[in-house]
């Protein structure tokens, strides 16, 4: 389904990723492992068109999406979270859930003035749904600013949740949380985030990654230096070499 | 009864706020645009040409005038649409002044009744006299403004409810995210400046008609600055913030004798006040949510 073939990027002298194909395997999690700068953070912007590729080409579902906007990607049922957590801070939990709904065109309803966007009801009980998985409901007329990390966190993945994406690239998401903040995150995702869904998983935290990825890519200086099933590839020689540095 | 004086500091209100909403909307998708002031004084010249030259009915030049600003507003938006920050401020600003000096060049007179009329470079537009031909008191005319900024506010008001509204606000707080969330950027902050544009336009036509002269002049920056400054110290979490802040400059300050000649110093000082302590004006988004709240009497959206 999403084929990246022969991807570069390149930032001035610093060539982020080099000759990347990745072919993802649908309806299951893949991991994105690597040192920080090998490229992980570059590839999911890549896949989300908010970085066009140097050279190389993007497909999904066979359709050319190279040099497509972020916009493009986003109509695509390609969502996202990112590393340094992106909300609508001015918002509440509700209406930052509701925001992702303004493009999606479901419901006939859902027009440029449908009034009151955020009381139309086939979208709240889609944003209520979430709210209850997510575990947010109590916070949900809490401005998202005014949120502690772990639940904005769960913010940005119930706002990628509630568009019904087929395919969500999460950018560690249980970074900066607690052991117990990152078990609960796991089963969150193991349990309501990946059935059915494609998952891309950017973590650092082992522990994490092998508790919840059926698949693993690893990334060193922008190539892929193994990929393969997760068990296989987390005691892989290369990947101690590169990532753990034994 | 209301006296002459009161009915034209009231009807400026009117007015001045219908620029004051054309800033806001630019400022909830996230710029700061120094130039709306070139819309209100493109309507100005062009309804009142359209009045006054062409003798097209008033509510045709309105948005005649108007629609004119709307589009001027897009193409500003359009040419300006891959800069942002200072550069975008800078933009607007140097546009704004690029029409207040074409204005000072312009000429267009017409011999009506052996008189010359019409714009004449800094001379400016006198002679527009739809009110007097007409008969109109200024009490009509107050009531006629205040028909018109109800409904632009009842206008942007179903805006702000409406998925149209989220996208603007997405917009202003963070348009990477509004990307990814699928929104056409570029086609949204077009769109928010030609409203900005016709919004700012309606009160410029109504401002000539109402004052019956108008030179470039009174399109300068300060008018800019000053409709910027209306949604800073009102807020920015409703259509009503920039109004607020008109009042308290034009209705509150205006009509405090004792201080004349300092208000534009007690002006500046509310504002860096407000700035420092209320940074998104009264009316923030935080404040009328919970007033909503408190109004609906319940907990849940």
């Amino acid at each position: 389904m999403f084929d990246l073939r022969s991807i570069s990027k390149s930032f001035g002298s610093l060539k982020a990723l080099d000759q990347l194909d990745l072919q993802l395997k649908p309806k299951i999690i893949t991991g994105l492992i690597g040192p920080n700068g090998s490229g992980k953070t570059t590839l999911i912007n890549i896949m989300t068109g908010i970085y066009a590729p140097d050279s190389g080409s993007i497909y999904f579902h066979q359709q050319n999406l190279t040099g497509e906007s972020a916009e493009c990607f986003a109509q695509k049922s390609i969502a996202r979270t990112f590393q340094n957590i992106r909300l609508f801070k001015r918002m509440t939990v509700m209406e930052n859930i509701m925001a992702s709904l303004v493009t999606k065109e479901k419901n006939k309803r859902n027009n440029w003035f449908s009034y009151p966007f955020t009381r139309n009801k086939f979208n709240l009980n889609k944003a209520h749904e979430v709210l209850e998985i997510m575990n947010l409901k109590d916070q949900r007329n809490l401005f998202a600013e005014e949120l502690p990390l772990p639940l904005r966190r769960k913010l940005e993945i119930a706002r990628a949740l509630v568009a019904e994406p087929e395919v969500i690239l999460l950018d560690e998401p249980a970074g900066g949380m607690t052991p117990s903040e990152t078990f609960e995150m796991a089963e969150l995702i193991n349990l309501h985030v990946a059935p059915g869904r494609t998952i891309v998983l950017i973590e650092h935290k082992m522990d994490l990654i092998s508790k919840i990825c059926n698949h693993l890519v690893v990334l060193n200086h922008g190539e892929k230096i193994v990929e393969g099933e997760t068990h296989e590839v987390l005691s892989h020689k290369k990947v101690l070499e590169a990532y753990i540095g034994i | 009864m209301l006296n002459d004086y009161l009915l034209t500091v009231i009807s400026n209100i009117g007015m001045i706020s219908m620029i004051a909403i054309s800033a806001y909307l630019i400022l909830i998708t996230g710029e700061i645009s120094f130039g709306q002031q070139a819309y209100f004084g493109i309507s100005a010249y062009a309804g009142s040409i359209a009045t006054t030259l062409w003798g097209w009915p008033f509510w045709m030049a309105l948005i005649f005038g108007s629609f004119l600003a709307g589009v001027a507003g897009g193409l500003i938006s359009a040419l300006t649409v891959r800069i942002n920050g200072i550069y975008y401020s800078i933009a607007t600003l140097a546009f704004a002044e690029m029409v207040r000096l074409s204005l000072l060049k312009f000429s267009y007179q017409f011999e009506i009744d052996g008189e010359w009329i019409g714009p004449n470079g800094s001379e400016g537009f006198g002679e527009i006299r739809w009110i007097f031909e007409n008969d109109i008191s200024i009490l009509e005319y107050t009531l006629l403004i205040y028909l018109v900024l109800f409904l632009l506010i009842a206008f942007i008001y179903l805006i702000e409810h409406s998925k149209l509204g989220m996208i603007f606000r997405m917009l202003g707080q963070d348009p990477l995210l509004a990307s990814v969330q699928g929104v056409k950027i570029i086609r949204y902050k077009v769109l928010a400046a030609s409203l900005a544009g016709f919004a700012a336009g309606l009160g410029g036509m109504l401002y000539a008609h109402s004052f019956t002269y108008i030179e470039p002049q009174i399109f300068n920056v300060m008018l800019g600055v000053h409709s910027l400054a209306y949604g800073l110290i009102g807020g920015l979490g409703t259509v009503l913030g920039p109004i607020i802040g008109v009042v308290l400059d034009i209705g509150f300050l205006e009509s405090i004798r004792g201080i004349q000649g300092y208000r534009m110093i007690v002006f500046g000082g509310l504002m860096a006040v407000m700035l420092i302590f209320m940074p998104r004006g009264i009316l923030d988004e935080k404040r009328v949510h919970r007033f909503k709240k408190f109004w609906e009497g319940k907990t849940h959206v």
